[in-house]
Order: structure tokens, then sequence, then C-alpha cells
């Protein structure tokens, strides 16, 4: 095989399938990345049999074939080279790099111990708008869990009714949701669990297409956008019902600055050390709500925010963390706070923005 | 820096001289301490002088030691009354140093370089006197060793007994402690020994004199450890305690409770009982500490022929003192780990809390659990816990517990005693 294929082009494709290298692979293939050439498009693919990532580019090909190399040293190497014309040529099981006045040899992988590119025929499959999806997870994304042990709460649930597009994730402490509406309806109903991490990706992936196709099979999930594909597998089990947590009442309702509150929480917080809980008092006397934070043998953080507050007034511990997380996706200049009382869950409001955080509280015993 | 004087304080057969004490009328004849046959506790837990001339060993079954010794007096055991014979030991030594630190109910260390200069110049004086005044006082022998550092006076105290003090010094330690046999040195175990002797080293002299790096290699860092305490070169202090607490403060790490049921259990209701019973116990020292537990573990040993035994643990979804979230928690583990029927008999079952966090922290609550009635839940629990603390600890007990009429009554946490705490223990 013989390829020339500008630097920056290589470097986008090489970024974009080394997301789907096993960092720690029992197997070399699965730590390899496959480049082969298919009419006019020279195509890249890994696998490390979790998720797969295709992608092509477009590239002068002197003679066809197949090569598999290395991920990482190879990405490394393509990164480091000058902004020029990379000559890529096989000789026996070593490849050839070459770009301007430097050459570099590669051992490489055998081709044939690559898994194909799993063959997706879809049993449904939706198309959304990049902008939309992009907006979205990064709205639901801070509230997705880390804990395998709890597979489904790593997920996001990505539903769509008619015009309503709606994400929801939850570690269980917290729980994000996210409304937007489309401009015309799609299909009546369209749900799947979908692992945030690879979702994540595929947005953070996505920055020159309009829209965003997804396909279902069984098990597993394809999303094709420009000239990437990428496959991951379907979460099982049912996601918790969502709509049943979120309280549909409120005791003490604040609507207040996100500039002003989020500053304030900031500053509070420095004083929560070893994730020890910020306090909100809502008073609807004074019209503010006040946070405090209290580090024992350290000191203590108090301030006062001033609030439009309906309701009776309401005290509550939220850990910081999640009150940050919350409010860092909102862009809207007001958000509203509501309250039921210190053992049940608080709520972050932006209708603005369809977008719903619910917060559970830190119960304190002293 | 001139030596430390460290004295090590061992009341000779403890539990079946404090038994003597208190019967006048069993002195002149050989007495054992052991467990209840008939709940299959039925092993000797010590023994007096006379009972060790006719070989009684401790940890053998009560019916091979009347085997040796006919007219053998079997005596249940009585942990209030040992636990107020070691507090009292432990005043007399607070009477020479503040540095008193026990190791199990019937050893202490003592610290008493500083003491030197107060009383006399001669740590034998000290020795002689607290060995005196423990006869005298609590009708007890004990024997002392008196050393430079904790490993060689614990030595000293085990290498002539009962009622004798031996002080091993810098003249004397190699002719005393390096021919001694290499187990008779702090914690070399059987599993220890069969791995020295393997490399020839039968002595703690041998121990002190190999090549630091074989033994390091053979056994890890404990290797070098073992090797300074035959050295000599033990370092560690004897650790402050507050002498009017009556128990160790050391900082808690774990807290477990374990049975021999009084039958072999086969059927899923005695299964639970028995971990109910345990995790009662668990759970309410975890309370009275302040402390709420983010693991719970279980260990479970077979009742067939070979023993066999296992340990499975778990995280909880939440840290927790409630009896019932710790007991179901357990029971999960048993049962996943073998089904209850007469094939897998079971002989004892034990349940530990442990990665404990105080109950002063705060918690943060889980969308998906019943938070309000977990907290209701705990409220609960520390009320049964005061109405136990007023009218005893079987007061109030749990259907599943009485449904097994061999474990009726039986009162884990009173018959509790903490028991020796690691030398490393921080």
């Amino acid at each position: 095989m013989k390829i020339t294929i500008s630097k920056s082009e290589l470097v986008t494709a090489l970024d974009t399938v080394i997301k789907a290298t096993a960092s720690r692979a029992t197997v070399p293939s699965l730590a390899g990345i496959l480049i082969s050439t298919e009419q006019d498009k020279i195509s890249f693919f890994a696998t490390d049999l979790e998720t797969s990532i295709k992608t092509s580019v477009s590239g002068l090909i002197d003679e066809s074939g197949v090569l598999a190399v290395p991920g990482k040293i190879f990405t490394n190497i393509i990164k480091s080279l000058p902004e020029a014309a990379v000559i890529i040529e096989t000789q026996g099981d070593i490849a050839r790099i070459s770009c301007n006045q430097s050459h570099f040899t590669v051992n490489t992988l055998n081709a044939a111990d690559f898994t194909r590119f799993p063959d997706i025929s879809g049993i449904e499959s939706i198309k959304l708008p990049s902008n939309i999806l992009d907006e979205m997870v990064k709205k639901v994304a801070k509230a997705v869990s880390n804990d395998e042990t709890r597979a489904i709460l790593t997920g996001i649930l990505l539903t769509v009714d008619k015009e309503i597009v709606k994400m929801v994730a939850t570690d269980s402490y917290r729980l994000a949701l996210v409304e937007k509406f489309l401009d015309e309806p799609l299909v009546d109903s369209f749900e799947v669990l979908i692992p945030g991490k690879a979702f994540e990706e595929v947005v953070k992936m996505n920055t020159g297409t309009k829209e965003i196709n997804i396909v279902l099979t069984s098990n597993q999930i394809l999303f094709t956008f420009g000239d990437t594909s990428f496959v991951t597998r379907r979460l099982d089990g049912n996601f918790p019902n969502y709509n049943q947590l979120i309280p549909k009442e409120w005791k003490a309702k604040t609507t207040i600055s996100l500039s002003e509150l989020s500053e304030s929480v900031k500053r509070v917080s420095l004083m929560a050390l070893n994730n020890t809980a910020i306090k909100i008092v809502c008073s609807v006397e004074d019209q503010q709500i006040s946070l405090s934070s209290k580090a024992q043998d350290v000191g203590n953080a108090e301030e006062k925010v001033l609030a439009k507050i309906e309701g009776e007034t309401q005290e509550i511990s939220f850990n910081y963390n999640f009150v940050q997380d919350g409010l860092s996706v909102i862009k809207n200049e007001f958000v509203s706070l509501e309250i039921q009382d210190g053992m049940k869950p608080g709520l972050i409001r932006c209708p603005e923005e369809g977008f719903t955080y619910l917060m559970m509280p830190v119960r304190s015993n002293h | 820096m001139s030596d430390r004087v460290i004295l090590h304080s061992d009341m000779n057969c403890f539990y079946a001289n404090v038994e003597c004490f208190h019967r006048p009328e069993i002195r002149d004849k050989p007495v054992v301490v052991g467990g209840h046959e008939e709940s299959r506790h039925g092993i000797v837990l010590a023994k007096n002088e006379i009972a060790k001339r006719f070989m009684v060993k401790t940890g053998e079954a009560l019916w091979q030691a009347r085997q040796k010794c006919p007219g053998l007096i079997v005596i249940p055991p009585d942990y209030q009354l040992y636990m107020k014979f070691s507090r009292m030991a432990r005043d007399i030594y607070y009477d020479y140093t503040n540095q008193v630190e026990p190791f199990g109910p019937d050893e202490c260390w003592l610290d008493v370089t500083d003491s030197m200069n107060l009383w006399c110049h001669d740590p034998l004086i000290i020795a002689r006197e607290i060995s005196e005044r423990v006869k005298a006082e609590l009708g007890i022998t004990v024997s002392i060793g008196v050393s430079w550092n904790k490993i060689f006076a614990k030595f000293g105290s085990d290498y002539k007994k009962p009622d004798a003090i031996t002080v091993i010094s810098r003249e004397n330690y190699r002719d005393i402690v390096w021919n001694a046999p290499v187990e008779d040195l702090l914690y070399v175990g059987r599993a220890t020994k069969r791995k020295l002797n393997a490399a020839a080293i039968f002595t703690i002299g041998e121990l002190a004199c190999a090549p630091r790096g074989m033994l390091v290699g053979r056994l890890g860092k404990m290797g070098a450890v073992l090797q300074d305490f035959a050295l000599g070169q033990d370092q560690t202090p004897v650790k402050v305690l507050d002498p009017q607490s009556s128990s160790v403060e050391y900082l808690i790490k774990s807290m477990g409770n374990g049975l021999t049921a009084p039958h072999d259990i086969v059927h899923e209701q005695d299964a639970k009982a028995l971990v109910y019973l345990l995790s009662e116990s668990v759970a309410q020292r975890l309370r009275e500490h302040h402390y709420r537990a983010q693991t719970v573990s279980i260990g479970a040993r077979r009742g067939d022929n070979d023993l066999t035994g296992y340990m499975r643990q778990a995280a909880l979804p939440a840290p927790s003192c409630i009896t019932r979230e710790i007991a179901d928690c357990a029971f999960e583990l048993l049962a996943t780990a073998q089904p209850f029927n007469e094939q897998f008999p079971l002989r004892s079952i034990s349940v530990r809390a442990s990665k404990l966090v105080a109950d002063y922290t705060p918690v943060q609550l889980d969308l998906f659990l019943d938070e309000e009635q977990r907290y209701k839940r705990e409220q609960l629990d520390h009320t049964i816990d005061e109405v136990r603390r007023r009218f005893g600890n079987t007061s109030v007990q749990r259907v599943v517990s009485l449904q097994d009429e061999s474990l009726r009554d039986t009162d884990i946490k009173r018959d509790n005693i903490v028991h020796p705490i690691g030398f490393f223990a921080r």
C-alpha cells in the first residue's frame, strides 16, 4: 500500500478513531488502527470491542491495500510531523512514514486480527440536529454516574416524542433533565439508553455536520455523521421512572440571578472542605437567600444574595459540587430554586432552556 | 539517648486464676475455664497450674482434657469478672507509669523509663513491687519481662512462668533470646515459622544474623520487621491511653461478632436468625461508638469435618448503622455464597462492619433509597438501644432471633470482648 495524505486531515482522522483503542489491551489489535483504501477514500478503523469507530478522508492512493499500526505511537508520530503531505508506504511487515525530511518506520500489526466493523442493519433510526444534541448532552452529562456496578445509571436516556426531544441522566444523587422542541414532529416515539461517555464523545467529534443519524439494533447503537461511523453497545435494563422522582410541588421558590448565585456558591464552597455541605436558607421575610459553610477548625463562610422568594422560609444543605455542576450548564440570566424541605430533593429550574436539575440534600445530624 | 526501660507484665493462667481466687474451694484442684459444651463451645480456654501438670492444653476439647485429667473441674467463663480483674491490674500499673499499653486482657506493656528517677534507679525493684502487689491484691501471679524494647520485654515475660521476673539486657540477650527457637518471637506464627525453617533459620539468633535481602524476599516487608525485632531494634513506643477509660481507645477500624451455633445450621430460617443476632450486636456497637459502616463482610465456617471457611464482603448502598440494613446485606452475602441444606451445614458465622465513618459526617441522601424511612429506622434503633441500656440487651428481641430456640437469650453484645489489638495498630 502507498498513500499520500495531508497531515492535518490525517491527524483529525486518527484523533477520531483513537478513542476506540484500548489503552491496556490484551490483544495488540485492540490497541491498533486499521488503515485501508476504498476507491478514492482512505478509511480508518479502531475497536476495543465495546465501541468501534470508522472514519474516512480523501487522499492520493498510489497503491491500494490494508495496513494495521499500533494506535498510540503512530498517532504521536503523525501529530509531531510538520504541516505537509505525509506518505505512508508498506514494505513487508513494516510501514514507512515520510514527511519532508522526517522518516519513520513502524512495525505493523496483523490486519487479519481485526474484527470487522459491525454490520448494522437497524430496526429503528432517527436523524437529529447536531446543535440540539450537542447542547442537550452537555446539559445532562455531569449527572451521569461513573459507578459501573449500577450500569443503567452510566447512560443517558434519549426519548423523542413527536417534536419533543428529552434527555435524562442521574447518578442517584442528582438528576438532570432537558427538553427541547424540534421545528416539526419526527417520529411517534423513540427511546434509547446510550452510554454517557460514548454519547459525549460523539457530540465532541462531530464538528462539521448539521445532523447526526442514530440507528438502533437490539444490542447496539450506530451514530453516523459526515464520513464517520461510531458504534457502541446499548445499555440493558430499565431506566428509573424519573417523572415520579421530580417533585411537582414546592414550599419555597426562589428566583435569582444566575451569575450572582454561582459566584456566591463558588466562594462559600471554599469553606466546605472535605465535601461537607453548604447550607442554603431561603428567607421569605428578608427576600434573600443566605449560603453558608463551616469547616471544623478552619473557619466559616456566609453570603447573602437578594432574590425573589415565594412560599415559606426553608432551609436545606447540598454538596456544593452538585450545585455548581447544575448551575454551570445554564446560560440564562435567571434560575429558580425550588425547595420542599431539608430531607426532600431540591430543584434548579431554567424553563427558558428546558432544563430541570434535581439534587438530593445532605443531612447533617447536629 | 539512653535505653528505654520497658516492662511486660503477663498474668499467669489469667481466667483460671481469677476463678480460683473467687472460689477458694477449688484452688487445690485441677481447674479449666471452658466454653459450654452443649452449645459446642467446649474447648479449654484457660487452665490452672495443677491442670497444666496433667498436660492439659489451651484450645483442646474438654473431653480430651478430662481423659488426661480425671476429676477436672470445668468452669464456664465469666468475661465481665475477667474484665474487672484486668482493669484492677491496670490500676496497679498506673501507680508506676502513665504509659500502659494493654495487649489483650491479661498482658500489658509499661514504659517506666521516666519513672526511674522518681522511684529508684533499678527497674527490678519496680518489677518486684508490681509482682508482689498483684499477688497480694488480686491473688494472681504475674511473670514480668524487663528490657529496652517491647519485643524482648514480652519475650522475657514468656521466658519463665509463673511468678517470675526476667531481665533481658544488652549484655545477656544473645545468650537468652538468641538461643530460643524462632517461634518464641512475637509475630512468628505457624506459617512464618515454616517459611523460616525452610530457610534453615531455627533460632532467633539465626534470624537476627540472616541476610536481610533473603528475609524480605521470603517474607515481604515483615521479614525486615522481624529481623529488627530479633536484633532488639524495635522502636515502637508504649502507647499512652486514657487511664480513666476501661477499654482500649484505639482508632477503631472495624467491628464484628461471630458465634459458633449450638447446632449445625441447615435451614435458611436458622441462618437468618444467627445473622440477625450478630448484626444486631455489630450495629448496636456502631451506634454506641457513633459510627456508620460502608462495608459489611461475613465469615462462615462449614460444619463438616474439614471445617473449611470463607469470607465475603460487599459495599452498603449508603453508610449505615441500621441493624436491618447491615443484617440484610450480611444475609444476602451468605445466601449468595451457599445454599442452606444438609450438604452445606454451617458451624459458625461472623458479621463484620468496616470502612467506618463518624456519624456526625453529613450524609448525602440518595434519590432511590427511601431516606425518610431510613431516618426513622435509625431513630428507632437508637430508641431500642436506650431501652436495652436500661432493661438489658435481651429486653427487646427480634422475632427472627426468637424462632431458633437454641439462640434464645443469647446476648452477643454483652459477651463481646475486645481482644488483643494488633501490635501494629495505630
